[in-house]
């Protein structure tokens, strides 16, 4: 289940969105579980509704839908098709919000800041710096995800209320805004190099850019007017 | 060439496939994609040029769900191809090549955005034929046409990438005929600009007063050891 869970957005659909990656992953609980025909397929058609999640934090669900499922098959809960069915939506609220917190605000840009900083001191060696202060997390809380999920079968919806993962956001909140610093320092001191007039500028840039960004603008449009604001000024002569 | 066209493809393929099918283990991101494809092209420089200006731009854009953002993994695979092409193959200054190929980024991006919406599409077909063998208790089949989705995604990226690599090199050298020249400073003081919208997208996440200790922190260190 954890090696399939990495292709669960394989045929990620904007109906459905994850059904069949969800069902896809837990069909290894199904025939441990499951050897009648009709069976399996009530069981498939129990997990081919609508789910969605962040698919690094999706092995929560997994987790605790094969708990379910285990539990259901020995007859241990009494829980219909359709709860389980409704356990599966349920769970894609918190498993999507949790996870894009986490990883898509937080884990990613601190992976691309430091990154960054490490491509530009170690050159291409610093694109494993990069891959590395993602995934160790990433793997481990994937895996963590799939036990803690089993473990706590219906109560997984309690796991994400824990202060931990708002912990480990502000962590990461952190590391971003210092490895953004580090990156702006290195330039600044490059940019002084070129010219003596540039590291002045490009705080007036940076600042602006960013009072832009919080009002909306998007990053294309400014890159491109950075972009095209270069060039300009060179065939303007200015700054030779 | 076709060599070279070949390793676009596959990188492509794997970065497209990353991206939006599995493993998603970030190798799909410009700053892995550029560092690679830049050192199997020759050229690793520009590999980590673009590889570090792509990465960080956009990381405010959030692949959540059905949500409209540029596919810049793919784009930042065909600027590095394309950059190397017109600096090796055409002799292109770097300056131009680069900033021009910067330019042409969006594009890609666009085009990459619309294909991916095209795939998910397909992925509805896909889901429709895993859904039907479910009901007749069709194991294997639900796998096959699950994992048929990331073929279309890998398939989405080779052709992508190959026909990008092919129209950036074919379209820029056009263009830039019409314009003087760019100088070596222009593409430094760009570089740093961009650099500093990167890092305002990165910060552009989060409440910016709590975190001025730790930016100002890390501004001091990188001083310190672009000094040393």
């Amino acid at each position: 289940m954890y090696l399939r869970s990495f292709f669960v957005q394989a045929s990620w659909n904007f109906r459905w969105m994850l059904n069949v990656g969800m069902t896809f992953s837990l069909l290894p609980v199904l025939r441990k579980l499951i050897s009648d025909r009709e069976q399996q397929i009530a069981f498939l058609k129990r997990h081919l509704g609508f789910f969605n999640a962040n698919p690094f934090i999706s092995t929560f669900g997994l987790g605790a839908l094969a708990r379910i499922e285990e539990e259901h098959a020995a007859g241990t809960r009494e829980i219909s098709d359709e709860q389980i069915g409704r356990m599966q939506e349920i769970l894609s609220g918190p498993l999507g919000a949790v996870g894009d917190r986490l990883f898509w605000k937080t884990l990613r840009p601190m992976a691309a800041a430091w990154g960054v900083v490490a491509v530009l001191i170690l050159g291409f060696w610093g694109a494993i710096v990069f891959l590395l202060i993602f995934n160790v997390p990433h793997l481990g809380l994937r895996w963590y995800g799939l036990t803690c999920g089993y473990n706590l079968g219906t109560g997984i919806v309690r796991e994400f209320a824990r202060p931990r993962y708002k912990r480990y956001a502000e962590w990461g909140e952190r590391g971003v805004a210092i490895g953004a610093g580090v990156l702006l320092g290195m330039t600044l001191v490059d940019a002084g190099l070129v010219r003596a007039f540039l590291p002045a500028l490009m705080i007036l840039l940076w600042i602006g850019s960013g009072l832009l960004l919080r009002r909306g603008w998007s990053p294309t449009k400014l890159f491109l007017t950075m972009v095209i604001g270069g060039m300009v000024l060179d065939w303007l002569g200015l700054g030779r | 060439m076709y060599s070279d066209l070949v390793i676009v493809g596959v990188i492509g393929g794997i970065t497209a496939m990353d991206t939006t099918a599995g493993p998603q283990w970030m190798i799909s991101r410009p700053l892995v994609t550029g560092v690679v494809l830049g050192a199997l092209l020759g050229d690793v420089r520009l590999g980590v040029l673009f590889g570090t200006l792509l990465e960080l731009i956009w990381v405010g854009v959030i692949p959540v769900g059905g949500s409209k953002l540029l596919d810049i993994n793919e784009a930042g695979v065909v600027a590095t191809a394309t950059a190397v092409h017109l600096v090796h193959r055409y002799g292109m200054s770097r300056p131009d090549a680069v900033l021009w190929t910067l330019l042409y980024v969006p594009l890609i991006g666009l085009v990459g955005f619309k294909l991916t919406v095209m795939v998910r599409k397909g992925n509805g077909y896909l889901v429709h034929r895993a859904t039907e063998a479910a009901h007749r208790g069709r194991l294997s089949w639900i796998s096959f046409y699950h994992l048929c989705g990331a073929g279309l995604s890998f398939g989405r990226g080779i052709m992508l990438s190959i026909g990008g690599a092919i129209l950036g090199t074919a379209l820029i050298p056009r263009i830039t005929v019409l314009f003087s020249p760019l100088d070596e400073w222009v593409l430094k003081a760009t570089t740093f600009a961009l650099f500093g919208l990167g890092a305002a997208a990165l910060l552009s996440f989060f409440r910016l007063r709590p975190l001025i200790l730790y930016l100002l922190i890390g501004v001091g260190a990188g001083m310190l050891l672009r000094l040393l």
